[in-house]
């Protein structure tokens, strides 16, 4: 495989310049009714990390920040979901993953619609660096499990 | 004289494609290749005498144990020990270290006695303490190291004292390279009547060793980074302290008589070998024994040298790469850690791979050493008998082409 097909302009691009990175100011964020979520995932063997912090309002994934560290797979990979996400419904987002999961582990295939993630096509034949893609997705379908769960849902 | 390609011709793993490229094999420090006398031995093991150990009366059995016992005598005299019963098979470095917290610190080590360790340890010299700390109240002290990579002595001294019963350190960091000064330690040690232990997992493969000059109380080792198999690894002890130790296993070969409430434990090394051993695997590590002998310890050692040396000038020659470790060729062996200031250790790996190289990237059993460098992980680089300056060369042109792929945009 060339190396170009792994380390995709638009990959180095999102790592260089991470989008949405950072934290979202506590102030922004009503507690008790709009309450920040904030999750963390870590791949102990490799090392890398993503935090991410979100709020939801009605619904909608309104705001959504992450830092990390790690290699320019995983991290790219959360800047890209993170505009991705941002706006959309939580059921939009828990079907994304989900088929976002299932297009990484080869169980469905890539379609032009998914615009940056399709990127991430070359390294689907890297089975150890999949999860490098998957990571960021993990954390957040984590917190939206938790804050579905809060609303009783 | 030694000629690195004929010692090629010998590992059959080395003309393998890997994504279409000539494999180039830098992760020795993880486990070495093995040449094909090594890989014959343990197949004519099974075509020829498998048989168990130490147990049938049949002619077939006692060609096994005759063949498993000479290589045993072949591991004393590989490290200089005084007789063969000093040398307990285990099934690598790990296990030799958890026999001595278990078979001899359980036993011997009280609330309020210390354990020295360094920061540059595995984890495997580091967790058995650890658990041996939360059961007995033993204090783990580390010491610290110097900018240059190596062992900041002065800390040492000030850290032993009279509580202090084991020194345990690593002969050879697995990160930073760095050969730490065993023999200086164990004067100091034995003054105060402490005993020491040596992780020899890196130093052993390429450092020509004598225990019994080094006077050192417990060597721990792996076949596996020394062209043997995995699975099988030593530890050397004293005869007078063995004597003393516990078993780890309880069960078959490691005892004398056994009624219903107690038994008797089998003399030295067999008291610690419980359980049907990996006589396949011992039976491959005579074999890479014979084939370093062959090649002369001393020569393995200095070629290992002249090429560390040469990675180390092609590597500084790079830009925007870090390098851990001593500057001083002479106080360091075959592994080098770097890193690049924008690029993660993962990254270059896989583009290494693409190329049919293969390094480490990650933090190599070693976190707290990589806290204390500040870093999460590192690219690391470790070199072995067959390696080439032509691989060298091979891999600094990926390194170059990892520099350009992430200089996008700059
Ligand atoms: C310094 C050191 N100690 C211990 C070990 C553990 O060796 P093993 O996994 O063979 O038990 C290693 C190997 O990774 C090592 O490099």
């Amino acid at each position: 495989m060339e190396l170009e097909e792994i380390y995709k302009e638009v990959i180095l691009e999102h790592y260089q310049n991470p989008r949405n990175y950072g934290e979202i100011p506590y102030a922004h964020s009503s507690e008790g009714i709009n309450p920040l979520c904030k999750v963390d995932g870590e791949n102990p063997i490799c090392g890398d990390a993503i935090y991410i912090q979100f709020l939801v309002e009605d619904d909608k994934l309104e705001d959504i920040k992450f830092t990390g560290v790690g290699c320019a797979i995983s991290q790219a990979s959360a800047s890209i979901m993170t505009e991705l996400v941002k706006g959309k419904s939580i059921e939009d987002i828990r079907s994304l993953i989900i088929r976002f999961k299932r297009i990484m582990e080869g169980k469905e295939d890539f379609t032009e619609d998914l615009g940056d993630l399709l990127a991430f096509e070359g390294i689907r034949r890297l089975p150890v660096r999949i999860k490098c893609v998957l990571l960021a997705w993990e954390v957040l379908l984590e917190g939206i499990n938790k804050i579905s769960k809060r609303a009783g849902g | 004289m030694y000629d690195v390609y004929k010692i090629r011709n010998d590992f059959p793993i080395l003309k393998e494609k890997i994504n279409g490229k000539k494999l180039v094999y830098l992760d020795n420090a993880a486990t070495t290749q093995k040449p094909l006398s090594v890989i014959n031995a343990t197949s004519d093991y099974y075509k020829h005498y498998n048989a168990n150990v130490h147990r049938g009366v049949y002619t077939l059995g006692a060609i096994a144990t005759q063949e498993y016992e000479r290589i045993r005598k072949k591991v004393a005299d590989f490290i200089g020990a005084e007789e063969s019963s000093c040398i307990v098979f285990t099934k690598g470095t790990t296990e030799a270290i958890n026999l001595v917290a278990y078979g001899w610190g359980r036993k011997f080590l009280r609330d309020g006695d210390e354990v020295i360790l360094t920061i540059m340890e595995h984890h495997s010299n580091i967790v058995p303490w650890q658990i041996l700390a939360r059961e007995r109240g033993i204090k783990l002290k580390f010491i610290p190291l110097r900018d240059d990579g190596t062992l900041d002595m002065d800390s040492f001294y000030s850290s032993i004292s009279e509580d202090t019963k084991l020194i345990s350190i690593t002969y050879v960091s697995n990160v930073l390279g760095t050969i730490n000064p065993i023999g200086e330690i164990v004067k100091i040690a034995h003054n105060i009547r402490a005993k020491v232990l040596i992780d020899g997992a890196q130093g052993i493969p390429s450092i020509p060793t004598n225990v019994k000059n080094l006077d050192v109380d417990f060597l721990a080792f792996s076949a596996h980074k020394m062209l043997g198999p995995t699975g099988i690894g030593i530890l050397y002890s004293k005869r007078e302290i063995l004597e003393e130790m516990e078993p780890l296993l309880g069960g078959g070969e490691m005892i004398k008589r056994v009624s219903i409430f107690d038994s008797i434990w089998a003399d030295i090394p067999y008291r610690f070998e419980g359980g049907t051993p990996n006589i396949a695997g011992v039976i491959g590590f005579g074999e890479a024994i014979d084939y370093l002998n062959n090649l002369g310890m001393d020569e393995v050692f200095k070629h290992e040298k002249i090429l560390t040396a040469y990675a180390l000038e092609m590597l500084s020659s790079l830009d925007g790469i870090t390098i851990y470790g001593p500057k001083d060729i002479n106080l360091r062996s075959s592994i080098i850690s770097f890193n690049y200031k924008k690029v993660h250790p993962h990254d270059v790996a896989t583009i290494l791979d693409q190329n049919g190289i293969a390094i480490r990237a990650g933090h190599h059993c070693a976190q707290p050493l990589h806290d204390a460098l500040g870093i999460s992980a590192s690219c690391r680089v470790s070199l072995y008998v067959y390696n080439t300056k032509e691989e060298i060369d091979c891999l600094i042109k990926s390194l170059e082409k990892v520099e350009k792929i992430f200089s996008y945009g700059t």
